[in-house]
């Protein structure tokens, strides 16, 4: 039946039975119609409850839908909206449970879990909401990010508890909904912008070893033909359908920008990621085209990123925020050089303990 | 401002995840949630009225009660929207209350009484016994007494399940509070009808259904705000507490519905296959229902005494003793049963106890014949009436002849001569109730036979007398002892006082007269005279103090006042039985008169008729010694109309009614407004009575959070009892420093404690460098998830010591 008893409920249950045995004295010993009527229904209530909740587990489906706008106060009305959401801004969850019968259950207790990705923060909760006939139930979870990131919630499993409560009919789910928060724009980032701009616009072109050293024009459908290592492993994956990397050359020179994005330190990797935006944000505004490379750990190689607007930085951090951290705090630099030879020089934004550092280091 | 700021706070859920505050306080209609507890409320209450009303067929304005109920119902669960709605509610509902009842009292007194007579004649039949109606119902009209009585239960039943229903859905106390009475249709085989059957199980279905589900928005736990969702959990603030949503008004309907349509499927079903009124039919009952059977039989007819081997207070009177008695309880059972021919329209007196000697302040009267057989030069205790049988007699016969032995002798002597207006009778005497110590026989009793027990009676006797017509008769010893003319002196002031105010003087029989008149004119009677006071005199307390009282009363004064004017007498108690009473005896049938009967008859030939005396017949008179008729019977107690068993309003007027007279002056005088003194009195208790309760009401309240709060210090963690110890001191110190309450953090208190003090700059300074030490251990006792030591407990607590003493 799949129904399980808890000791919440079997204190409820022998409760149940003690009731029981009074009336079906009382029965035995008035001879009453009316305890009759009573030894039934409390014979054939439990009966017809837990029936109507496996029922109703069968049936139940679940979504999540994530966005960051809501425009109405009423959960039915909250239309949401599929954009990146602001660290330290709500970002919502809907959770709908779509009940089709005419049955219903006041106790569900939804086990979620709560999650950022990218700093491998998770936490399960257990919300306990009502299923109501034919229309189920659905709710908002406004989430404050404190770290940037995407931010996943899944409904793991539902426990249907049923109206007599003796039971809880379990039904695993895995329903997830996901956004990406993006860090905060910081105005006082320090680093000596002069010289970045120096030494970092030497770089050129270059072909060297086979490397490519293109830039992404934009992001397609698998075509038969294409290269492997243009394949977007991450974005399929998420997708699920093939998608590369339309590469162009460069032709200008570009400021590079390499984050490490090392996580053994939740606030400084934070900082890292939180200046890197801030900082790639306040020279694109400034109409100086940035080249962010940063270490993928998914692909153990180098992602690198054109990015001119700011959709582009929005689109190349949200693509970051899928990447897996590492703990070496020197990761991305060890190998720009090897990796990178045609870079002179780039923009290293890393963390030393738990202060920010921004220097720009020679490709050396 | 600083409680608002808190609520305000995002529920962090983990590492720089948070859910907003919003979440909370995503809205729901309480206001919904709370119809639909009205609505169960409803359900329960009319159900078990009218459970109980349709099983025993009483009939009451049903439209009415239901509406009236509905709404009452309603407005009882409103109460539970805010705490100030709540608390003014109660208090305006009392008010209300009490006065919807005073002004319908005794609509509601009848309808009550017409409910319990209902249910007792049903009990009565069922058991197959007779029942005398046990209380008067002051108005007639059932209808209507009864839909009063409905709509006085249904809102008591409304306050009381509104408690228990919106609060904490407590189905089982609410069961077992509403089929408590409701067994007593049940157990007399009557049921209810389906309506109301299925108006009580929807109601306990959906409280069921709702307790399970544990969310109700209950009104204990919760705050009385709006909120959606609430946190709970044993390890509430920590990471696995659970996020509940409070009510959900559509869900609950729906499943309030779902039980509904269940519960009627079910009645419907069993009514249809084992129709009510059938259900009993062939059904001839069980082994453990007839055991209880006996002893409700015995409860119904004797009541919770019957279970106990003696009764003193309803089996007539017949020892003598007086006043420790309040108020006379009739319970109209059958003491004795009498057989005999009537011959006259008067009162038949049966003759039991006798007194001689009274003795003042012990309040009784006693006869002297138990240890003195010696009276009248003859002696006594050797006689033996004579007997058709043989059967012996006892003592108490010996009594009874020796008192009036020689008025027997005259009457005797009239009938064996012929002479007019002289008869022989016989009268069957059968004492019925254990509580009747103390046999009683007809006046002028010459023997009496043993008969019983016979036809399931105990201690029959057959009683051969004379009956007297007043013909005046020829009294061989017509004496009378000094004990006859005996008078206390602790009671002569009183009786002279008495006898002046009565006039009484002239003849024997002016005097007896007079007294009776002044009895009449000036003592009203009463079965409910009030005890006579501890250290007072029952004839004094009586004639000058309470003047008023029943039977004994009357005659013990009577008894001192003739004796005190030269008038032997004595204090007699025994049954007086009158004629309307014979008039509705049974007929005996296969009895042949002569056998009872030879003589003059004021009422020709009868026939023998069995009489039902019960202890409302009981009563006390004088005997008086005449020279003319010897000693005969005196009734001195004036004629009063029967008062009912009066009801607790009536008790409750006369509670607060003066029982001395009040001077003009004790009243509140206004011009010609004038506010009686008892009045004044209630006004005055009831202010103080309702202050009493606000008091304890809130000191209450209080205690039971501070004691919470104590228990729950005494079992908490050194981190727990730090905090604990310094949210106390700081709220003492919020009360002098409101500024201090919109800190929220401990820093910032401490900060501003050091600062308020008044200390010398060397002091504050040491004390600051100790402050951010507090700040750091009270931080780990709030937030760490280690403990602090013991040294840091107390370097907090002698800081917070240090800081605020000047």
């Amino acid at each position: 039946m799949g129904g399980y008893m808890r000791f919440e409920v079997l204190f409820r249950a022998i409760g149940l039975i003690i009731l029981y045995a009074i009336c079906l004295a009382l029965y035995i010993f008035l001879h009453s119609q009316f305890y009759l009527i009573v030894l039934i229904i409390m014979l054939l209530g439990p009966i017809f409850s837990i029936g109507m909740a496996g029922h109703l587990r069968d049936k139940t489906e679940v979504r999540v839908m994530a966005g960051t706008v809501s425009t109405a106060t009423d959960v039915s009305l909250i239309r949401m909206e599929d954009m990146y959401g602001k660290q330290d801004e709500e970002v919502y969850f809907c959770i709908k449970l779509d009940n089709p019968t005419l049955f219903v259950s006041l106790d569900v207790k939804m086990i979620l879990e709560i999650s950022n990705l990218f700093f491998g923060v998770t936490t399960e909760r257990t919300i306990s909401v009502p299923i109501r006939a034919k229309t189920g139930y659905e709710f908002m979870l406004p989430i404050v990010p404190r770290l940037p990131g995407v931010i996943k919630v899944t409904v793991k499993k539902i426990e249907i508890k049923d109206l007599s409560g003796l039971c809880f009919f379990k039904k695993n789910i895995d329903v997830s909904g996901e956004t990406t928060v993006l860090p905060l724009t910081l105005k006082d980032v320090k680093y000596d912008k002069n010289d970045a701009e120096a030494g970092m616009l030497e770089s050129e072109e270059s072909n060297k070893r086979g490397n490519d050293f293109s830039d992404v024009q934009e992001i397609r459908e698998y075509i038969p033909g294409d290269k492997l290592m243009s394949i977007h492993w991450k974005l399929s994956a998420k997708r699920d359908i093939l998608m590369v990397k339309d590469r162009v050359s460069m032709s200008d020179r570009q400021l590079v920008v390499v984050p490490e994005l090392c996580g053994t330190d939740q606030a400084s990797l934070n900082m890292v990621v939180t200046s890197a935006y801030s900082v790639i944000s306040e020279m694109i505004e400034d109409k100086t085209s940035i080249r962010l490379i940063y270490w993928s750990c998914n692909r153990d190689d180098y992602e690198e990123t054109r990015i001119d607007y700011k959709e582009d930085l929005q689109n190349a951090f949200a693509q970051m925020f899928y990447e897996s951290t590492y703990n070496s705090p020197d990761e991305a630099a060890s190998n720009m050089a090897s990796v990178h030879p045609e870079i002179k020089a780039y923009l290293h934004i890393s963390a030393e303990g738990r202060n920010l550092k921004l220097q720009v280091r020679e490709n050396i | 401002m600083a409680k608002k700021k808190k609520e305000k706070e995002n529920k962090v859920l983990g590492e720089g995840i948070e859910l907003s505050y919003g979440f909370f306080e995503q809205r729901e209609s309480r206001l919904h949630t709370l119809i639909l507890k009205g609505l169960i409320v409803y359900l329960i209450s009319m159900g078990s009225i009218g459970f109980y009303l349709s099983a025993f067929d009483i009939d009451y304005n049903k439209q009415l009660c239901h509406v009236a109920i509905l709404i009452m119902s309603l407005l009882c669960a409103m109460l539970y929207y805010r705490l100030l709605v709540e608390n003014l509610g109660y208090l305006f509902l009392l008010l209300g209350f009490l006065g919807l009842v005073t002004v319908f009292r005794r609509y509601i007194n009848s309808g009550f009484y017409a409910i319990v007579n209902i249910t007792v004649n049903n009990a009565a039949e069922y058991f197959g016994v007779d029942i005398q109606r046990l209380y008067q119902e002051q108005i007639e009209d059932r209808y209507l007494t009864v839909t009063c009585i409905v709509l006085f239960i249904g809102f008591v039943l409304d306050v009381f399940l509104n408690v228990y229903i919106s609060r904490r859905m407590q189905y089982v106390t609410v069961a077992f509070t509403v089929m408590s009475l409701n067994l007593i249709p049940l157990y007399l085989v009557e049921e209810p009808d389906p309506l109301y059957a299925f108006m009580l199980m929807s109601g306990m279905v959906m409280a069921y259904v709702f307790k399970s589900g544990q969310h109700y928005s209950p009104q204990v736990s919760i705050k009385r705000n709006d909120n959606g969702f609430v946190e709970k959990g044993k390890d509430k603030g920590k990471r696995k507490s659970e996020l509940f949503y409070v009510s959900d008004i559509k869900a609950m309907l729906q499943a309030g519905v779902t039980g509904i349509i269940f519960v009627l499927m079910v009645v419907l079903g069993v009514n249809a296959v084992r129709p009510r009124d059938s259900f009993n039919v062939g059904y001839s009952g069980n082994k453990y229902k007839d055991i209880t059977v006996a002893a409700m039989t015995t409860l119904l007819v004797d009541g919770w005494q019957g279970f106990f081997g003696h009764s003193y207070d309803v089996g007539g009177m017949d020892s003598g003793r007086l006043g420790n008695v309040s108020s006379v309880r009739l319970d109209y059972q059958t003491d004795l049963i009498v057989e005999f021919t009537p011959y006259s329209s008067g009162t038949l007196y049966l003759k039991g106890f006798v007194g001689e000697l009274y003795n003042p302040y012990a309040n009784e009267w006693t006869n002297i014949m138990g240890t003195n057989y010696q009276l009248q030069g003859k002696d006594w205790s050797t006689y033996v009436p004579e007997s058709e049988d043989g059967q012996s007699t006892d003592n108490l016969d010996a009594e009874y002849a020796a008192r009036n032995y020689n008025e027997m002798l005259a009457y005797k002597e009239a009938y064996e001569n012929n002479q007019e207006y002289s008869a022989k009778a016989a009268m069957n005497i059968w004492i019925m109730d254990y509580a009747v110590r103390q046999g009683c026989s007809p006046y002028y009793t010459e023997s009496s036979d043993y008969i019983g027990p016979g036809g399931g009676y105990n201690r029959g006797r057959r009683y051969e007398y004379y009956p007297s017509f007043g013909a005046s008769g020829v009294y061989t010893q017509p004496e009378y002892s000094d004990l006859d003319l005996y008078v206390p002196e602790e009671n002569i002031p009183a009786i002279q006082e008495t006898l002046a105010a009565a006039g009484a003087s002239g003849s024997d029989e002016k005097i007896i007269q007079a007294v009776i008149e002044y009895y009449q004119k000036n003592i009203p009677y009463t079965i409910r005279p009030g005890r006579t006071p501890r250290n007072a005199d029952f004839v004094n307390y009586f004639l000058t103090d309470n003047k008023k009282g029943y039977c004994a009363h009357y005659a013990s004064a009577a008894v001192l006042m003739f004796r005190y004017m030269g008038i032997p007498a004595r204090y007699v108690e025994g049954y007086a039985i009158d004629y309307f009473q014979v008039a509705g005896g049974d007929l005996v049938e296969d009895a042949a008169y002569g056998d009872y009967y030879d003589g003059y008859s004021e009422l020709g030939e009868t026939a023998l008729i069995r009489v039902n005396v019960t202890d409302a017949d009981a009563h006390a008179w004088v005997e008086v010694y005449t020279p003319i008729k010897g000693w005969h019977v005196v009734d001195v107690t004036p004629s009063g109309e029967v008062e009912e068993v009066e009801d607790f309003w009536t008790l409750f007027e006369e509670y607060m009614d003066d029982s001395v007279e009040e001077d003009d002056d004790n009243n509140l005088n206004l011009n010609n407004f004038r506010i009686p003194t008892r009045v004044l009195r209630a006004i005055f208790f009831g202010f103080i009575g309702l202050a009493g309760a606000v008091i304890i009401f809130v000191a209450g309240k209080r205690g039971v959070r501070e004691l919470s709060l104590y228990i729950k210090y005494i079992n908490a963690g050194i981190n727990d009892k730090l905090i604990y110890k310094y949210s106390k001191f700081r709220r003492k110190l919020v009360k002098k420093n409101q500024e201090l309450g919109n800190l929220i953090n401990y820093r910032e208190q401490i900060r501003y404690i050091i600062k308020m003090t008044e200390k010398p700059s060397d002091t504050r300074d040491a004390l600051e460098i100790e402050g951010e030490q507090v700040i750091d251990i009270l931080e780990r006792a709030g937030f760490g998830a280690n403990e602090i030591s013991e040294a840091e407990y107390e370097q907090v607590t002698g800081f917070l010591k240090t800081a605020t003493r000047r």
